[in-house]
């Protein structure tokens, strides 16, 4: 799979791309911020990591807005914040699952599991 | 606004049993063992703790995050610049190439262990009154303590608010370190948890 990485910790990134990449996907584009997020989304990924503290905007308002800019790409929430109400908010605007950082690989990997497989384009 | 001693009580038992979870999330991002202790959790005056965290002129990292509603604080972590050194090569030395290299960018290291103990110990606390907290992304800065804490708690007034400071210690195999946690509470929101808890 391809994907974006939206976190703004370049330690949490590097640490998402060594995963990432030991598990045979590749990272097509990385974002520090909500906006650099949806600029990145012109990547065209398969799958979003999202991060829930952003500096400009919170991840769950960013992923409102991937909602509606595109509804089908999965969304992977990769977060500190391990709260029951943060995560009941992130499934209810259909994040693929929530994974609580720190991680390890296998962590990652149960969760990548649950990411649908690429979409067929839609009819025309 | 000073707390009762039973809600001072009730908030430093959550904010150490959430502190102590952040063991486990430390070892998984080290990967290796650590074990996280409070030491000491008390309310203190901003003139008092200014006071004291003057003493030293060592330079500090400070790593702070806020929050709005519904539990609306500040948070700031402070770490000896030494050993935030030593503590993001130990963090950074079991991992990878690239992750490795960042042990030099400590800010970076330390920005994200700091953010391991707030949403620990915070998030205990928003657990207890079974509110969402959105904590803000790390800023992380270098300086004198006293200054670091000045600029930290610019947006503190004293109206409605608590100042607690918390001493940990965080131990692995080769390492012992200490650090602050300075947490600004609303005492009203504070007291909404402690009620439904």
């Amino acid at each position: 799979m391809r994907v974006l990485v939206v976190d703004d910790s370049v330690l949490m990134r590097t640490m998402l791309r060594e995963v990432l990449e030991s598990l045979g996907h590749r990272v097509a584009a990385e974002a520090a911020s909500g906006a650099e997020a949806l600029t990145a989304l012109a990547s065209s990924p398969d799958l979003m990591i999202l991060d829930i503290s952003l500096p400009d905007m919170d991840g769950l308002r960013l992923l409102e807005t991937v909602r509606v800019k595109s509804p089908r790409l999965p969304v992977l929430i990769v977060t500190g914040n391990d709260q029951a109400a943060v995560r009941r908010r992130a499934l209810a605007l259909k994040a693929v699952a929530v994974v609580r950082k720190p991680f390890d690989s296998e962590e990652l990997a149960a969760a990548l599991k649950k990411v649908p497989g690429p979409q067929a384009p839609p009819a025309p | 606004m000073s707390l009762t001693d039973g809600e001072k009580n009730r908030v430093s038992s959550l904010l150490e049993m959430g502190l102590g979870l952040s063991t486990v999330r430390l070892a998984k991002m080290s990967r290796s063992e650590w074990l996280v202790e409070t030491i000491s959790i008390k309310e203190v005056s901003p003139v008092s703790l200014l006071s004291w965290f003057s003493r030293g002129k060592e330079e500090n990292l400070a790593v702070s995050f806020d929050s709005q509603d519904p539990l609306p604080l500040d948070c700031v972590v402070l770490f000896p610049l030494s050993s935030a050194r030593s503590l993001s090569s130990a963090i950074t030395s079991s991992h990878g190439e690239g992750v490795r290299a960042l042990g030099e960018e400590i800010g970076s290291v330390i920005g994200e262990v700091a953010n391991i103990l707030a949403h620990s110990a915070l998030g205990a606390l928003a657990d207890a009154g079974a509110l969402p907290l959105i904590l803000s992304s790390p800023r992380v800065h270098a300086g004198e303590k006293a200054r670091l804490l000045n600029d930290a708690l610019a947006r503190y007034d004293g109206t409605g608010k608590s100042l607690l400071l918390s001493h940990i210690e965080m131990q692995s195999k080769d390492l012992v370190t200490k650090c602050n946690m300075v947490i600004v509470l609303d005492v009203p929101a504070l007291r909404k948890i402690l009620a439904k808890g």
